[in-house]
């Protein structure tokens, strides 16, 4: 196949393109339609939220049923997240660490990138656009309790809340703690109790009905 | 003021739904139990700025569709494996097209942005690992 272009050709060229290129490409326009003033940031982020809860493979669910369910993976998912997410084949980790941090009744643990939006992609996807506006990053450190209040979670006055900051070479997620009355559930069923903003810290899991 | 857990409204996600429903090759937009679905993040912003574009600015939905239809034309012609192609990678294509005909962008302005993205080093905002928490609320002192 000739092409007639020879520079670096645009998506219309016709080879495949990796997405390391696609993805710079797309952050090319909306920076310069932005600049420009032709959109907005806030129009381009209403609009992805409304299909966010189905970007990237809701893996991080699975690894949180997974180590509710065997103790032994649970131990090496907290020794060494990022190797422990690797057995369960997650790939597209591009070298960065991630660490789980595990809550218990005594200790609750929020995750915030305090200077941009870092955030465990492998694991949880592509970041709420609430996870990288100046009122949560700055809040989450400051009030972390009222932040989580805002998001319905209620913690009673006994839990130590340690707020952690995420940045490109380390990523925190959160293991929730397993809720009660699930004795016996299998991980697919755990799975489906386990939010993303119960990863994140800021939210509940489900609980089951009943 | 900001919210920080902001949700869109109600009636946004059908007129979204309507407008996908409405693309050509409709049964090979990607989905996760019957809801448009994404695998990376560059393709949701593609998306949502479309999206965004659309119905700011007013133009009609008709005109990213035949971009669209033309984006994947240019592609099936040009290869022998026609099941190869990427929708959004497609999708894309067709938003520089409808962008550089508007107006909005040339296709220089967006090469040379490309280039200094790709420049720069995935790290740059944040880059040290930070080990210890940020900030601890001790039992007994919540708000």
């Amino acid at each position: 196949m000739t092409s007639t272009q020879q520079k670096i050709q645009p998506v219309e060229g016709l080879a495949k393109h990796s997405d390391e290129e696609l993805a710079a490409r797309a952050k090319a326009m909306e920076s310069i339609l932005v600049e420009k003033g032709i959109i907005g940031t806030d129009a381009i982020d209403y609009m992805s939220s409304v299909y966010e809860n189905e970007v990237g493979p809701q893996l991080g669910a699975q690894v949180v049923a997974k180590a509710w369910t065997d103790p032994e993976f649970k131990a090496r998912l907290l020794a060494d997240a990022t190797e422990a997410c690797k057995e369960l084949g997650f790939s597209g980790m591009q070298g960065e660490e991630m660490t789980a941090l595990e809550n218990t009744p005594d200790v609750h643990h929020l995750v915030v990138c305090t200077l941009c939006s870092c955030y465990p992609w492998p694991v949880l996807g592509l970041p709420p656009n609430w996870y990288k506006y100046p009122a949560y990053r700055a809040r989450a450190v400051r009030d972390p309790r009222g932040v989580m209040k805002e998001f319905g979670l209620d913690l009673p006055e006994s839990v130590e809340v340690r707020v952690w900051d995420s940045s490109a070479e380390l990523r925190y997620f959160v293991l929730p703690m397993r809720p009660e009355g699930t004795e016996g559930w299998t991980e697919e069923q755990l799975a489906g109790l386990v939010t993303r903003d119960s990863m994140i810290g800021v939210g509940d899991v489900r609980h089951p009905e009943g | 003021m900001q919210t920080i857990n902001e949700r869109p409204s109600p009636d946004t996600k059908p007129r979204v739904d309507s407008l996908v429903d409405v693309l050509p090759f409709n049964d090979r937009i990607p989905r996760h139990d019957g809801e448009v679905a994404f695998d990376q993040a560059w393709e949701i912003r593609a998306f949502a700025m479309t999206v965004a574009l659309h119905e700011r600015l007013g133009f009609p939905w008709e005109e990213f569709q035949a971009e669209l239809i033309g984006a994947i034309e240019r592609w099936e012609a040009a290869q022998s494996d026609l099941e190869q192609w990427s929708y959004y990678e497609r999708w894309l294509a067709a938003l520089e097209e409808l962008a550089r005909s508007k107006g909005w962008v040339t296709g220089e302005e967006l090469d040379a942005r490309t280039r200094e993205i790709l420049d720069q080093p995935s790290t740059i905002d944040h880059h040290h690992a930070v080990r210890d928490p940020v900030a601890i609320v001790p039992a007994g002192q919540g708000a």
